[in-house]
């Protein structure tokens, strides 16, 4: 399978300075050490709790946010190299639709001002401007009229439809989608999800989707990959993280997170306790380590690495061919 | 079909808002009742008036909003006939409620055990015996050193913990009600199920009812015994849980199912609703939802459809699903 993105060993450490001089310096590891590819035409699942990085890895990744070191690859290309003309048209190929599609339009612009920007920034012609929005408004399935609007006068849905035409205007191949239905109604989301689907079959695209909801998650990707306090500590398809999680953090997330379906609602649940620690002073060892049922002295000491214990299946834990999950 | 294990039945409740645009009818002449020891949820997408009938129901209702009709028979006497002191006792003892955001509803001032006994001191116990109690309310909630945490400030916890607090505070004076308006939407998964089990265990403890408010189907099918859909201020469906997830009867229950997403895109498309909910200043005559429905019929748009019926215990508001 050809690799869209190719991403080895990417850091993101922010620091903040603490103390009564602000002399002492704390590392915030947001992204530590993630290794990930990224197939041409899939979708890629992102799924973990707040605070674990994966809006981070996200915007790492299009360069919204700078990394600290490690490389990025697009199609061959290095990307955590690129400047000027050249990160512009990578930018071109790349785009990202945001959690909060209110937020992310200008109120100021109209909806027509708004889809025009990317392509006057990119240099399209004049001409071709007009016919441009008029084909993106119309693949979003909204109508014509809604271009002299402002954002105020759109329902969530259809400023989330706006949202995802400006960011496919310039037909990209790559598409990041941050939490694109959190903030909306189920029926609403469905269209959504519905829409993301045509729009990828039509534009060839690959997707990287990002949120917390497992069950959107399981329906619209191919591969699923888990984060945890800045690291990644699982990756498989759907059917194998679904039937088989390795990585104990997994399994407990997909044993709390309800299921829409009340005759499961007996299931034996392993209801995680404790909460995440902080990314500011991760445990040595495992980051996983101060909540997980099966830790052993191995964990507390030594950070497990993500390895390959199956074709196509990478756990981060060290225990992962050991442990005994039943289901 | 009112019975005595009833605890609390809603009749006829109409709530309004008076806006520069015009009367809203937010909710209208809504029926349902809630048994003793049962887990309710109220469903319904933003907007369907699910959270205004809660408010209701504790009678906080403020300006532009008004209670227009109805009556909310809770133990033998209408809530809505009561003085602004008697209701005043029955807000925090007999009924309270937990909402959203627990930062917002907690004083960002006062350490965590000021706030819980200040609800505590009202059944005329002493402060320091309220402030035993609080700890072990805290204790109860399972926060971890529940000594140390009842002197910290809501900003030196976690939206789990707040939430925690939050619940303790509701059950510390028994309620024989409580409404959890989105309990649990601020936090993440595994923190939302150990909140979910709390209220489960709770509810065995103190043997209260709860009136669950919420969009999200996944928690409903894990907690819920009961189940009313509301769209655009009516309710369409009522049922148990059982009922409206594998047969539900009203079209716009069966297109909110099919929309939910319980398989991979392998298997096909998710269902969605066509058009967009109606503006509730001037509703659609007949059935609310009949311009959005793929069945609707002539009827549809003249006669408002009552609730019915269709299977015991399972009431439906669809005039083409009549036996």
């Amino acid at each position: 399978m050809k690799k869209i993105i190719e991403i080895t060993n990417l850091k993101k450490y922010f620091s903040i300075k603490k103390g009564l001089f602000k002399k002492k310096i704390i590392h915030i590891k947001a992204l530590d050490n993630i290794s990930l590819d990224i197939n041409e035409g899939e979708t890629l699942g992102l799924v973990g709790e707040s605070g674990c990085g994966k809006t981070t890895l996200g915007r790492t990744i299009l360069r919204l946010i700078e990394p600290t070191s490690g490389s990025m690859f697009f199609k061959g290309s290095n990307t955590s190299k690129a400047s000027g003309e050249s990160l512009k048209e990578l930018r071109k190929k790349m785009s990202i639709v945001f959690q909060d599609p209110f937020s992310s339009l200008s109120p100021r612009l109209t909806i027509r001002t708004s889809l025009a920007r990317p392509l006057i920034i990119n240099g399209v012609k004049r001409k071709m401007i007009e016919s441009k929005i008029k084909e993106v408004i119309h693949k979003v399935n909204l109508g014509a009229e809604l271009l002299f609007r402002y954002p105020h006068q759109l329902s969530g849905g259809q400023q989330q439809r706006v949202s995802i035409a400006r960011a496919i205007i310039l037909k990209p191949k790559f598409l990041i989608l941050d939490e694109p239905t959190s903030s909306l109604d189920i029926s609403v989301q469905a269209q959504i999800l519905n829409l993301l689907l045509d729009l990828q079959e039509e534009y060839k695209m690959t997707y990287l989707f990002i949120s917390h909801d497992l069950n959107v998650v399981n329906y619209i990707s191919d591969r699923i990959s888990i984060m945890y306090l800045g690291k990644l500590i699982e990756l498989a398809s759907v059917d194998e993280i679904n039937t088989n999680p390795r990585h104990p953090y997994t399994l407990g997330l997909y044993s709390s997170s309800p299921i829409l379906s009340p005759k499961y609602r007996k299931r034996k649940k392993i209801v995680m306790s404790g909460e995440p620690g902080s990314i500011i002073d991760p445990p040595a060892g495992c980051r996983f380590y101060p909540r997980c049922p099966y830790a052993k002295d191995i964990c507390k000491t030594e950070l497990p690495q993500l390895r390959e214990i199956k074709e196509n299946h990478w756990v981060a834990c060290h225990r992962a061919e050991k442990i005994n999950i039943a289901k | 079909m009112k019975t005595d294990k009833d605890l609390v039945s809603i009749n006829d409740l109409s709530v309004s808002f008076n806006t520069s645009a015009g009367v809203v009818s937010a909710v209208d002449r809504v029926n349902f009742s809630i048994r003793k020891k049962e887990i309710f949820a109220l469903v319904g997408e933003s907007g369907c008036g699910k959270s205004t009938t809660a408010y209701a129901l504790m009678r906080l209702i403020s300006e532009p909003g008004e209670i227009t009709g109805g009556k909310i028979i809770f133990q033998g006497q209408d809530l809505l006939s009561l003085s602004r002191r008697e209701m005043f006792n029955i807000r925090g003892k007999k009924i309270s409620m937990i909402f959203q955001n627990p930062l917002d509803s907690l004083n960002p001032v006062y350490r965590i055990k000021s706030q819980l006994s200040e609800a505590i001191v009202l059944d005329k116990i002493s402060k320091k015996d309220a402030w035993k109690k609080a700890v072990e309310i805290i204790k109860e909630v399972r926060i971890p050193d529940p000594e140390e945490r009842a002197n910290s400030y809501p900003f030196e916890l976690s939206g789990g913990m707040r939430q925690r607090v939050m619940i303790g505070m509701m059950i510390s004076r028994n309620p024989q009600l409580l409404i959890a308006d989105e309990p649990t939407t601020a936090l993440d998964v595994t923190i939302q199920a150990q909140i979910l089990e709390i209220i489960k265990d709770l509810k065995e403890a103190i043997e209260t009812s709860i009136l669950l408010i919420t969009h999200d189907f996944g928690i409903v099918a894990e907690i819920a015994d009961r189940i009313a859909v509301m769209y655009a201020g009516k309710i369409v469906e009522i049922g148990e849980v059982f009922q409206i997830f594998e047969k539900p009867c009203h079209p716009y229950t069966q297109l909110l199912m099919g929309s939910l997403p319980r398989m991979n895109k392998k298997e096909g498309r998710l269902k969605t609703i066509f058009g967009n909910v109606p503006n509730l200043i001037n509703p659609p005559i007949g059935c609310r939802f009949h311009e959005r429905c793929p069945y609707s019929k002539k009827e549809c748009q003249e006669i408002e459809p009552k609730m019915e019926e269709v299977e015991k215990g399972h009431l439906c508001a669809c005039i083409l699903t009549r036996k």
